[in-house]
């Protein structure tokens, strides 16, 4: 009877335990969670960048105010340990109190002269930061904070507003470039070593169009994300931008001159384009639409890259992890796609079959009321990340903080061990050659 | 005696353990309705094509892939008809037979005349009853390349069915050739039986009392004229950038709150709702405009008392949205504009849903290759499904596969399945054309007829009460 007894009560206490589990479970067993750096109040997270050296364990993660609260500026973590990361550093733009919403958008590194550089791109509509555009640090002397240091300021006068993202390529004419997006419907481009020679007013050297027609005049265009890669088959240095009416590729070896080469444009469902990133051979890419139930398309730009077409208006597939919300940023590792998926947190899939990709791994890093005072789509897993040479995958949530995370099987990432050319966002600032080595 | 009370009681035990663990993990996954039935991915395992509450009566195969489009269904259940739209390979329309629904049969089949110099079909079809008579109309589209390219609608007396029917005559637009892509046939409060047709960059209204009157003067037989029974157009309201100057699908109803007949139309840019009370003045209530996905609006449904509307867009990947538009017709919003979507329900992801017909709470849809489809809107900001049938059994979510199959030039949408889908309110019969696998007959457990006010709305649907006025409803 006394077994029954306890039975009787094990039973009482493993229904909840049960269902309490159901809730809670966040993520799929392939997904660890290494650490977790809550960063304040909600809304006030954007993107963030990983630094790829291991000797070099720090990330960058841009700090705005989406609704009211939040501070404007970066912090950077240091990730020595990825289970115990810390906020070694934060840098607050001036007059804090004078600014209004937004603040820290995108940001990226670079290394040139034996030192490392940090951008973080600023965003306002108006005040006294109306026409910064990016903050450029030395961060060289990390993990001493003190060593941090300021470098520059650029500044979009004429197109006041900011920058709203940043990708800094290493062209094969050996200049590092800044690649920005500002108001009036183009990518700037500005020479980062003209930067942090204290050329400033020399380096802003060449600009991205959005091509113009008669349903896309120049007050509408504009470009929101963008990405540069080499292009083995061509030794192009190709620019992968997605604004007004769609996605456009451009050959940028020429920099100066700009070359129009592929539109992505009637697309359904597609009034503008967010995030576009190809594979590393240029062929397939993955395009994102920033609207609610929204998946992520993936098309195949080969019909483009034989010639028999410039204009590609149909994906020939989709990915969503939930079709009620939508996917924000992306980083393509091929066969792999890592996505910060705002309220589904970090997904992971594959385009080993592009027409038919599959989910491999998630975990839901956002954990609050969807009613925050914004989009109420649009919190959650804001920026990712990933470190090439061990694997380590970090996430910027609007509202939880900071994430690192490991994914069982994914020990790091070379693009010829799956066959592909080793091209990612990861940029080889020391290599000579863009043709990936070992 | 001890052992058997033991094992009662561990049987009570377990029994309550798996009752807990069962009703809190249904708990911690449910809203304040419910999810409802979680619709399989596409194409579902053998013998699972339909949720357990639905039950098919009736499959009728048409004909070759891809010749069946819209569907009608007769009201009144003495009146056991439904009208097939056929297309393409034969273009014309099949009269079904439901006087026994489970064993539903093919009664007449119409074909336009010199069939095989015809491009193009029949696409929706709509009934209507005046003056004691029933009437079929059937919307054509031919192109300019064979012949009756201008010819919209051809009209058929079907009173006699089963025995027999007739064409009556044809509507005709020469100045918009090309024909109707959709028709609505609606009982105004000015007690006219009114076609509102797709043409030419508007709605236009024809008078169809004034059609089957026929000619009333001798100047009529010497006019010949086409737009004799033309009352009105509808048009798009203008705005930047417009994606298609006409409207592809409309819906007209009465508006119990204001007495207005209201007309809810797909096209342009998005979605537009006019006051059409006074046809020879349409007045602009509101817009959709500038909602994210939307570039053109397809079906447009409100629910009977006009506060909300379903909203489709033809394009794959996008779901059913659900529009609040009190905002837009309270003055709330000063520009009468709506731009986003409180809801939205797909059956399945990767597709897309084609029509609908709205029967408060519940939505039956057409899915295109999800089949046949119901959701409940009774929470308009989260709907959930409450039954479905795949009709189709092709290859499923496939642009490029079903674009060769059917020879269509659509590629921007996974163009075959279940095309139009009908409700009889009588008793809740609902039929499916599938562009493929033809007609069917369902029966959805627990839905026996629809009246509005058994669900505390008004009586309003797209079923016309053709011998009373819409105010009197």
């Amino acid at each position: 009877m006394r077994s029954l007894i306890a039975i009787a009560i094990m039973a009482l206490v493993s229904v909840p335990a049960t269902a309490q589990k159901m809730q809670t479970k966040s993520g799929s067993d392939n997904i660890e969670v290494l650490g977790h750096v809550p960063l304040g109040h909600h809304s006030s997270v954007t993107d963030l960048e990983l630094e790829q050296d291991l000797d070099r364990p720090y990330a960058y993660i841009g700090r705005a105010s989406i609704v009211d609260g939040g501070p404007k500026g970066m912090d950077i973590i240091e990730l020595s340990n990825p289970a115990a990361p810390k906020v070694i550093y934060e840098f607050r733009l001036e007059f804090q109190d004078l600014l209004p919403n937004r603040g820290g958008m995108d940001v990226k590194y670079f290394r040139t002269g034996g030192r490392h550089y940090v951008v973080q791109s600023f965003e306002f509509g108006s005040g006294p930061f109306h026409d910064l555009g990016a903050v450029v640090f030395d961060v060289t002397g990390l993990p001493d904070p003190n060593q941090v240091k300021e470098v520059a300021r650029l500044k979009v006068p004429d197109l006041p507003g900011g920058m709203h993202n940043i990708f800094i390529y290493k062209h094969t004419n050996k200049h590092i470039y800044l690649l920005a997006t500002v108001p009036g419907g183009m990518v700037q481009v500005w020479d980062l070593e003209k930067v942090v020679q204290g050329d400033v007013a020399g380096a802003y050297v060449s600009t991205i169009p959005t091509p113009e027609s008669s349903n896309n005049p120049g007050s509408r265009r504009f470009y929101h994300d963008h990405y540069a890669a080499f292009h083995p088959d061509t030794g192009e240095d190709r620019f992968y931008g997605g604004g007004n009416n769609g996605y456009y590729v451009y050959d940028i070896s020429d920099i100066e001159n700009p070359e129009l080469k592929i539109t992505l444009m009637g697309i359904s469902g597609v009034d503008w384009g967010h995030t576009f990133t190809p594979s590393p051979d240029g062929r397939y890419v993955v395009a994102e639409s920033e609207y609610q139930y929204s998946p992520l398309r993936i098309f195949d730009l080969k019909p483009a890259l034989d010639g028999e077409v410039t204009n590609i208006n149909q994906p020939i597939s989709a990915w969503t992890a939930n079709w009620e919300n939508l996917s924000h940023n992306h980083e393509v590792r091929w066969p792999f796609v890592f996505v910060s998926a705002y309220l589904d947190g970090l997904q992971v899939f594959s385009l080993t079959d592009p027409k038919n990709p599959q989910t491999v791994g998630y975990y839901d890093t956002y954990n609050g009321s969807a009613e925050t005072g914004f989009n109420p789509v649009i919190n959650g897993a804001f920026g990712v990340d990933v470190r090439n040479a061990d694997g380590l995958i970090v996430v910027s949530d609007m509202s939880t903080g900071f994430w690192t995370f490991r994914m069982e099987g994914f020990s790091g990432w070379n693009g010829e061990d799956w066959g592909m050319p080793n091209i990612s966002s990861v940029q080889k600032w020391d290599d000579e050659s863009k043709e990936g080595t070992r | 005696m001890n052992r058997q009370i033991l094992r009662t009681i561990g049987r009570i035990l377990f029994v309550f353990t798996v009752l807990m663990t069962t009703s809190l993990a249904s708990w911690a996954q449910s809203g304040p309705y419910g999810k409802g039935i979680e619709q399989p991915q596409h194409p579902q395992k053998p013998g699972e094509q339909g949720s357990a509450n639905m039950r098919v009566l009736a499959h009728i195969p048409l004909g070759a892939a891809g010749s069946v489009s819209d569907v009608e269904i007769e009201q009144d259940l003495d009146r056991p008809y439904a009208y097939v739209a056929r297309r393409n390979t034969e273009i014309g329309f099949d009269v079904i037979d439901l006087a026994d629904p489970n064993h539903a049969k093919v009664l007449y089949r119409w074909r336009i005349e010199n069939e095989d110099l015809h491009v193009g079909g029949a696409m929706d079809g709509r009934y209507f009853k005046y003056k004691s008579r029933y009437y079929y109309v059937q919307s054509v589209q031919l192109r300019q390349s064979g012949p009756n390219s201008d010819v919209g609608a051809i009209v058929f007396d079907v009173t006699d069915l089963p025995v027999k029917m007739s064409e009556v005559g044809r509507i005709r637009q020469s100045e918009s050739p090309g024909g109707f892509h959709n028709i609505f046939m609606y009982k105004h409060s000015s007690g006219k039986p009114l076609m509102f047709a797709t043409s030419g960059g508007f709605a236009k209204v024809f008078d169809m009392g004034l059609f089957i009157d026929g000619e009333t003067s001798e100047m009529d037989s010497q006019l010949k004229d086409e737009n004799r029974e033309l009352i009105g157009r509808v048009p798009v309201a203008e705005s930047d950038n417009m994606w298609s100057k006409g409207y592809h699908d409309f819906y007209v109803a009465y508006h119990p709150e204001t007495g207005q007949d209201r007309f809810y139309g797909g096209g342009g840019s998005g979605y537009y709702v006019y006051n059409v009370t006074n046809l020879e003045k349409p007045e602009l209530l509101a817009t959709l405009l500038g909602v994210p996905g939307v570039a053109w609006g397809h079906t447009f449904t409100p629910t009977p008392d006009g506060n909300y509307a379903i909203g489709e867009t033809e394009f794959q990947y996008q779901p059913l949205r659900i529009f609040d538009l009190k905002p837009a017709l309270n003055g709330e919003n000063p520009d009468k504009n709506i731009d986003h979507a409180i809801g939205a329900w797909h059956a399945d992801w990767k597709s897309l849903a084609h029509n609908h017909e709205v029967r408060w709470p519940f939505v039956f849809v057409s899915g295109y290759q999800t089949g046949l489809g119901v959701f409940n809107m009774v929470d308009p900001e989260h709907p959930f499904t409450v039954g479905y049938y795949d009709t189709f059994d092709g290859i499923h979510n496939d642009r490029g596969a079903a674009m060769e199959r059917l020879g269509s030039p659509y590629d921007w949408n996974v163009y075959d399945g279940a095309w139009g889908v009908d409700v009889r309110n009588a008793d809740g019969l609902i039929v499916v054309s599938d562009m493929t696998t033809g007609f069917w007959a369902f029966k959805m457990d627990g839905f026996d007829g629809w009246n509005g006010e058994d669900w505390g709305m008004p009586n309003v649907s797209s079923v016309q009460q053709w011998d009373d006025l819409p105010s009197n409803r």
